[in-house]
Parts: C-alpha cells; sequence; structure tokens
C-alpha cells in the first residue's frame, strides 16, 4: 500500500517509523481519552462540559466578569457559532447573559451571573481535584512544564483562523 | 495505560531546589492550581482540543473522513487479513465499542468496509477492510502523514515527541475508561 502511494505521488511520502507512530498514538489517546474524562467528571458533577466550564472560568477572570463573545471564543478553543449555541444554553439556565457592547454595538458581550459565578464556586473544587489527580499529581513540575511546551509548539502550527 | 509505574525515580531529584517552591505550602493553594500548573494545563487544554479538530479538518477536506474513520481503517490496513475484531479495534482507536460501531456502520454504507460473525466464535464480530477501503486509505494517507509529521512529528525533536508520547501515556494510565 505504501509502495503504491509513494509511486502515485511526486515526493516520495516519509511514512512514519515505528518509534513515530508509537509517540503519535500515544498523543492521539490522550486527544481522545482526556476530553472525555474531564466531561465525564464536569457532567456528573456539575452538568456542564469541558467548553462550558471554561467558559465560567475564563468570564470570572474577567474585569466585570464580561468579555466579547469573540475573545471568549479565542480563550475556550471554540468556534464562534460553536460558542453561540453553548452560551445560549447557559443563558438558559441563568448562569450567563449577553448583550451588546455599550461602546460599540457590533459587538456582543457575554456576563458572568451571580448565579453563574455560585455554580462556578461550586464545581470547581471537584473539577480542579480531579485534573491534579490526572495531571499535576502524575507529572512532575519539568514533566508539566515539558508538556505544556511541546503543546504550544504543535500549537503555534495550527492556522486557527479558520475556528472563528 | 503501561507508562504510569515508569517514571525514572531520579527526575524529581534532578530538580533545581525552586522548583518546589511552586508547590502549594497550605490547604487552600492546595486546592487551586498554581500559575504554572494552570498555563501548562491550559496549554494541554488547547492541544486536546484544537489538535483534533485540526486533523479532522485536513482529512475531511482531503479525504472526507473524520479522524476516528482514519484511524479505524488504518488500523484494519495494518491488521493480518485486514480484519480486526471490533473490541479490538474499539481498543485499538481509543474508542467505546457503542461508538465504534456507528462509524463502522457508516464506513460499512460507503463500501469501505464489511463485518461479518467471527468464524471462530460467533459471539464476536469482525470488521474487515474492503478493496475500496484500501484505495482510500491509499490516496488519503500521504496528505494526513504529511500533516501530521508538520504540525507534531516533525516539529519536535525525537527526544521531545519521545517524551511527549511517554508524558502522555502517563496522563490516559490515570484515566479510569470503561472501554478498558
Amino acid at each position: 500500500m505504501n509502495e503504491e502511494a509513494d509511486r502515485a505521488g511526486e515526493e516520495p511520502v516519509k511514512w512514519l517509523t515505528a518509534g513515530e507512530l508509537e509517540s503519535w498514538l500515544s498523543l492521539v489517546r490522550l486527544m481522545m481519552w482526556l476530553p472525555w474524562s474531564i466531561d465525564q467528571q464536569l457532567q456528573r458533577d456539575s452538568k456542564l462540559g469541558m467548553v462550558e466550564y471554561q467558559v465560567l472560568a475564563m468570564l470570572s477572570k474577567s474585569p466585570e466578569r464580561t468579555l466579547r463573545m469573540s475573545s471568549l471564543a479565542v480563550l475556550t478553543n471554540a468556534s464562534l457559532s460553536r460558542l453561540s449555541h453553548l452560551v445560549k444554553r447557559l443563558e438558559e439556565r441563568g448562569l450567563v447573559r449577553r448583550e451588546p457592547d455599550p461602546a460599540d454595538g457590533r459587538f456582543t458581550h457575554a456576563i458572568l451571573t451571580e448565579e453563574g459565578l455560585q455554580t462556578l464556586t461550586e464545581v470547581a473544587p471537584a473539577h480542579v481535584a480531579h485534573v491534579r489527580s490526572l495531571i499535576i499529581d502524575v507529572l512532575s513540575p519539568e514533566q508539566l512544564r515539558r508538556v505544556g511546551r511541546a503543546a504550544d509548539r504543535i500549537m503555534s502550527r495550527i492556522d486557527i483562523s479558520g475556528v472563528s | 495505560m503501561t507508562a504510569a509505574d515508569e517514571l525514572p525515580a531520579d527526575e524529581h531529584a534532578a530538580l533545581p531546589a525552586d522548583e518546589h517552591a511552586e508547590l502549594p505550602a497550605d490547604e487552600h493553594a492546595e486546592l487551586w492550581l498554581a500559575p504554572g500548573q494552570l498555563a501548562s494545563w491550559l496549554s494541554v487544554v488547547r492541544l486536546i482540543t484544537r489538535l483534533p479538530w485540526a486533523i479532522d479538518t485536513q482529512l475531511q477536506r482531503d479525504a472526507d473522513l473524520s479522524m476516528i474513520e482514519y484511524m479505524t481503517m488504518a488500523m484494519l490496513g495494518e491488521a493480518p487479513q485486514r480484519t480486526m475484531r471490533m473490541s479490538d479495534l474499539a481498543e485499538r482507536t481509543s474508542s467505546s465499542l457503542s461508538r465504534l460501531s456507528h462509524l463502522v456502520k457508516r464506513l460499512e454504507n460507503r463500501g469501505y468496509i464489511r463485518r461479518e460473525a467471527d468464524p471462530a466464535d460467533g459471539r464476536f464480530t469482525n470488521a474487515i477492510l474492503l478493496p475500496a477501503g484500501r484505495r482510500k486509505m491509499e490516496s488519503a494517507a500521504p496528505a494526513h502523514v504529511a500533516y501530521i509529521r508538520q504540525l507534531v512529528i516533525d516539529n519536535l525533536s525525537p527526544e521531545r515527541l519521545r517524551r511527549l508520547g511517554q508524558d502522555a501515556d502517563r496522563i490516559v494510565g490515570r484515566i479510569d475508561s470503561p472501554a478498558r
């Protein structure tokens, strides 16, 4: 299969070595299982998805607990359309509200409500404990830092212009 | 899944003394992540959110396949007789069995895969990659491999890549999954 494809392409394909493949599959497993595990814990304890939690957390750290939807999309790694659906659901639960940016009506603000802050305060400890048990307590500080750096390096190659 | 216990004993010892200053001192700080920990965690969150998205985008655009569909067919392509039990395939593709069943059904409808009862033990179902599926993979693989090289493999030194894989294994090893 590989040789046929080699002949068909203009440039020979540099297939992954066994070691590269092994590392790649480890990373794929991480990408599949980690979001799943985080979602499981959050849904069970608070009926929130991972991105929903991130929305509440990012808003709580912002001045006036307010962010433009476009900034929130970047911070939560969500597309603007996905974020809109998600914030709408949070709005229906009374955790977030939206209003036009008073300074520029073309933009929409998302604002964390008192109830949203209350919810976040209630659910954060279990979430942080889960993240700790999966990652922070498993990796040494140096391992954690190098994972973060490798992640940043990979992310810098991804063109996210199509995300939002 | 296996590497969690293989953490070299000297990793901690090799750290400069001030690394430990980052560790929380009181009970309150123990609950929350230290700033450095939070930054690394958010980097990991970005990775696990955006990298699958990027790979899906490439595969959908170039081959009309999702990442898991691609992986499923790639695993079958490597297997003897291009055949695997559905349960093994679920394990290898990090997929739940119910999710895999839906996915394989879609690939079956496209003529890439077929399913049949395992002749050796009818309680199991086998998935088999068909010639159309092989041809699909032959045309999809070069662009996909080139993309993974660009983003990950050639972007990290061999040592960094190896360590990233090990660190990923350590984390995944802690995840209590019903599929395993």
